[in-house]
């Protein structure tokens, strides 16, 4: 069995009641998907963070974040007041109803223990029964979901069945128990002002002693508290015997009430309630598990903390105040402020632009040649710079005659990054007035596709000093340089 | 307590952006073939749930290492203030107005600043000479510094790399940023925290933190895989075809619709991956979910006035108001019951009804009964493994992908035979329960189990 890993998340979402808990997270879900970014400007974050950045350091101080920039009180979804009301007085009405049959306040005991407390009873039974043993299987929504779903921004319930199930068996107990207040309440509104006498009639039971029985198996539940109903209050609320005659009876008869309220409050609102707590408590088991299993907070916090690099095409058309809402900079924080470019040094061109291949022409070997760190001492060249210090490559430059050599050929390993070094021998070595160009060797062995790649970083250097860029195999060019070495030697001596 | 920070510095062109991309888990640092990329120097921070664990600074490579050591050199009144001088060339730049040095500005300035020193070579190259001028510039820096080998296309020279560094770096290790897994990335870091003291401790929890982290996603991966897996399984689509209608036209027009949606899903499930391993910048080659469905019009059922089965089902038996047409129809009453229950009777009546009374059924033309046609679930062993497979191959190509890479993502299909062999016989079996039942939908528990076998199935790579 894998464990899952105990959820920072599921502890932040679940701090309150649990419909309060499941829209904080259908709305955070909604959040991420949205792919919004949070703003961390300095305020935004002083409350929530210690850090001396003032980004947030934890899962927590994010959820905070959000909870204070994203989340509305309309997120939390609860349905119309008038839904309530509606049970409330349907349970009210109903109860009138059954006060009002008779126009002499005689009401049949069982009328009201059947609408208000058995048959309530038995739907909560139902409802336990198939809340234990449902299958927790994505079904067809709940009647009636489509309609309140439009109305009232819900999620869509197959992808959430397993959260919106217990919500919504929640939110059908809640008006159940409603219904069964607003009997309540009509019954003592009644019973403040008329005169309400129950009894009882049977076919098959003529013996009261038997419906005290009975009685007194539907009062188990309470009997600590009140007592059923007793033998001789049965015996006077027994309808065919005597219709209410005496006074003293009529007393008798009318303490049934209590039983009947008793009734209602066990068997009619008791389930309810229990119902209630257990749905509540499904939604937060299923939720906190639907929490630790999910990826969304992963990919929130991926999303909140991708850092943008700074590209420097953008960096010079976009100045530093760029909005907050759309570039991240949670953990964007420059070294170095200033956006002064080098003159001499461009960005890279776009991709494409340097992707076609490089223009190299075969060299055409005549002049002075000149190493650019050679490693390969066979070829000779009449200075390999960029090997010693600076000062001896500035000593050489300087000595340099510039009638003997106006054109020189810089040579370099194909292998070699060029960088502002050469860039300044070139430059300086213009400003004296040599013709420069710059052939390429490639004296390493490696990969085909590297090659290409060396060849456009230096097609890109050459681009950038306008340098001509020539390219030779090792063989060849000590060939011609030998050729050449020897008869530029034979012409001085 | 500060965190830990780190300058990785080096040669242009040698993968340092590389490094910090895959050590900080950031798709977004600028990697490119061209030296000279990355012009200015940026912090990108490692966070793992929320929390920072270390900063790496990718700068620009060393463009006139000599010319700085040169200057270096002549300022220096002695040894003890290397460090000193240093600051004084970073102040002297600061202060000029073009700035020659930028690259060296923008790479020392974080080193003075306290950074620890991360110094990238390419080990495919051999060591030269030239590259003293820039160890010794670092080696003037005073901070604490480690060299990395890249083997960029080879590690032929390794060897020659090592004991040339070892000269000027305490410590020396090989790594490369785009196919390193978990484990060399985890080695790399310890030796970070071997580089500093202070810093030690706090690495060393980033580590922990790192391998928990990376335990939490693949289980969240896997519920993922599973619960993508249960919604394509057991999706299912309807239509309704009025009876005038040829069916095999809507035929067509379903299969395609049901094909779409189950794409989309895979789709979704490929989006919620990318961004949880954030590399949502990721391009891939994985293809679409193309498959014939052989079995998927298996059901139909008839609908009779706008209304389907199940609702003709629950509204006859709540006002028992069928009772009448059901007699009309010549249905007795002793099979009323029991045919209510099965729900069998309802269908039998819409059909009755519908295929009896086709012209009386219209108003004004529209259709109001005839037959509806489901597609899907598809019903079918091979289909689930199939699904299965290719979420998973996606999810490992995913999972193991560095994030410096930036090529097109290439996932490799490597078939479900060869990760069924990673379970044993009973969860092999048990998988195929589970994805049979997955047509139905699963439970809870059904998912849990599912999520642990998928996570078996996991191939990693190396
Ligand atoms: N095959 C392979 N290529 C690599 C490796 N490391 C870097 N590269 C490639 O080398 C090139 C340069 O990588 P970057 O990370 O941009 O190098 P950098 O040192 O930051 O370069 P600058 O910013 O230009 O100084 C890119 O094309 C990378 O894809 C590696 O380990 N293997
Ligand atoms: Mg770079």
């Amino acid at each position: 069995m894998s464990h899952l890993p105990d959820s920072e998340a599921s502890e932040f979402f679940l701090k309150r009641s649990a419909s309060f808990s499941l829209f904080l997270w259908l709305s955070f879900c909604r959040f991420v998907e949205q792919g919004k970014v949070l703003s961390l400007n300095s305020q935004a974050c002083s409350d929530i963070s210690s850090s001396v950045s003032g980004t947030p350091t934890s899962l927590q101080q994010w959820l905070t974040l959000w909870q204070q920039q994203a989340f509305r009180p309309q997120h939390l979804i609860r349905l119309p007041w008038w839904l309530w009301g509606v049970c409330l007085i349907t349970g009210a009405v109903t109860m009138s109803g059954v006060l009002a049959v008779q126009a002499g306040g005689i009401i049949n005991i069982w009328l009201p223990l059947f609408l208000f407390a058995f048959f309530p009873c038995l739907l909560s039974l139902l409802t336990a029964v198939s809340a234990a043993s449902s299958p927790e299987k994505p079904r067809h929504p709940p009647l009636g979901y489509h309609w309140l779903a439009e109305r009232y921004q819900l999620p869509d319930f197959q992808p959430n069945h397993l959260l919106l199930r217990p919500w919504l068996a929640r939110q059908l107990q809640q008006g159940a128990s409603l219904m069964v207040l607003g009997g309540l309440i009509a019954f003592f509104v009644f019973a403040t002002f008329q005169e309400i006498r129950f009894y009882w009639s049977s076919t098959f039971i003529q013996n009261y002693e038997t419906m005290a029985a009975i009685f007194h198996w539907i009062a188990l539940p309470w009997q600590l508290w009140l007592e059923a109903p007793a033998l001789s209050v049965v015996e006077a609320s027994q309808f065919s015997v005597q219709p209410f005659a005496e006074p003293g009876q009529t007393e008798q008869s009318s303490e049934l009430w209590s039983f009947v309220v008793a009734a209602v409050l066990t068997y009619g609102l008791l389930p309810r309630l229990l119902l209630m707590a257990l749905f509540n408590y499904q939604l937060k088991s299923r939720l906190g598990r639907a929490i630790q299993t999910s990826v969304v907070p992963e990919q929130f916090l991926n999303h909140q903390q991708h850092t943008v690099s700074i590209d420097p095409l953008q960096q010079e058309e976009a100045p530093e105040d760029q909005p907050q809402d759309t570039m991240p900079v949670a953990t964007k924080t420059e070294t170095e402020e200033k956006a002064t470019k080098r003159p001499d040094q461009q960005e890279p061109q776009t991709e494409t632009e340097i992707k076609s291949q490089p223009r190299i022409q075969e060299p055409a070997l005549t002049g002075y040649q000149v190493g650019w760190r050679l490693s390969e001492t066979e070829i000779p060249v009449r200075h390999n710079l960029g090997l010693a210090s600076w000062q001896a490559d500035e000593d050489w430059l300087n000595q340099l005659s510039t009638v003997e050599t106006e054109a020189i050929a810089l040579i370099a390993d194909l292998w070699q990054i060029p960088t502002g070094e050469l860039a300044d021998i070139a430059e300086q070595l213009r400003d004296k007035g040599v013709t420069l160009r710059l052939i390429l060797i490639n004296a390493q062995n490696i990969a085909a596709e590297r090659t290409d790649v060396q060849l456009k970083t230096w097609q890109f250097f050459a681009d950038r000093h306008q340098l001509p860029l020539e390219q030779s195999s090792k063989h060849d060019l000590m060939a011609s340089l030998t050729h050449d070495t020897e008869r530029s030697e034979g012409k001085n001596g | 307590m500060n965190l830990p920070e780190f300058a990785v510095v080096g040669h242009p062109n040698k993968g340092k952006s590389s490094i910090v991309s895959t050590l900080t888990r950031q798709d977004d640092v600028s990697i490119s073939e061209i030296s000279g990329t990355t012009t200015r120097s940026q912090s990108f921070t490692c966070s793992v749930d929320g929390q920072p664990l270390y900063h790496l600074i990718d700068t620009p490579g060393f463009q006139r290492p000599r010319q700085v050591l040169a200057w270096l050199e002549q300022h220096a009144d002695n040894a003890s203030q290397r460090a000193e001088t240093v600051k004084a060339f970073l102040a002297e730049q600061a202060s000029q107005e073009s700035n020659r040095f930028q690259d060296e500005t923008e790479l020392l300035t974080p080193v003075m600043q306290g950074a620890g020193i991360i110094y990238v070579v390419d080990g495919s190259l051999p060591y030269s000479p030239e590259y003293e001028a820039e160890m010794s510039v670092l080696q003037w820096t005073g901070q604490p510094r480690m060299a990395l080998i890249n083997p960029i296309s080879g590690a032929d020279y390794v060897p020659q790399w090592q004991s040339a560094l070892s000269q000027f770096f305490s410590i020396v290790r090989v790594f490369d940023p785009m196919s390193a897994n978990d484990e060399k990335k985890r080695a790399v870091l310890s030796a970070f925290a071997e580089l500093y003291e202070p810093w030690r401790h706090q690495l060393e929890q980033a580590l922990q933190h790192l391998e928990d982290h990376s335990n939490k996603l693949e289980a969240q991966s896997a519920y993922l895989i599973a619960e993508s897996l249960g919604r394509i399984l057991s999706e299912t689509r309807q239509i309704k075809v009025p009876v005038q209608f040829t069916e095999s036209l809507l035929k067509q027009q379903l299969a395609t619709q049901y094909q779409k949606t189950l794409r989309e899903h895979e789709e979704h499930f490929r989006q919620q991956i990318q961004a949880m391993y954030a590399l949502t910048q990721l391009q891939t080659d994985a293809g679409q979910l193309q498959a014939d469905f052989p079995d998927m019009f298996d059901q139909s059922t008839w609908y009779i006035f706008g209304l389907d089965r199940k609702k003709l089902i629950a509204l006859s038996a709540a006002a028992g108001a069928a009772s009448g047409a059901i007699i009309d129809a010549g249905v007795g009453g002793a099979s009323l019951m029991t045919g209510a229950l099965t729900g069998g009777i309802v269908t039998g009546l819409a059909s009755l009804a519908a295929t009896r009374k086709t012209d009386a059924l219209n108003i004004k033309g529209v259709p109001l009964a005839g037959k509806m046609l489901t597609a899907g679930p598809v019903k079918d062993t091979g289909f689930a493994f199939v699904i299965l497979g290719r979420l998973l191959d996606f999810a490992d190509a995913v999972g193991s992908r560095n994030h410096a890479q930036r090529q097109l993502l290439n996932v490799q299909e490597r078939g479900m035979t060869h990760r069924t062999k990673l379970l044993s016989k009973t969860q092999q079996v048990q998988l195929t329960r589970l994805l049979l039942k997955g047509q139905k939908g699963l439970s809870q528990k059904e998912m849990t189990l599912l999520a642990d076998l998928i996570r078996a199935l996991r191939l990693v790579d190396e």
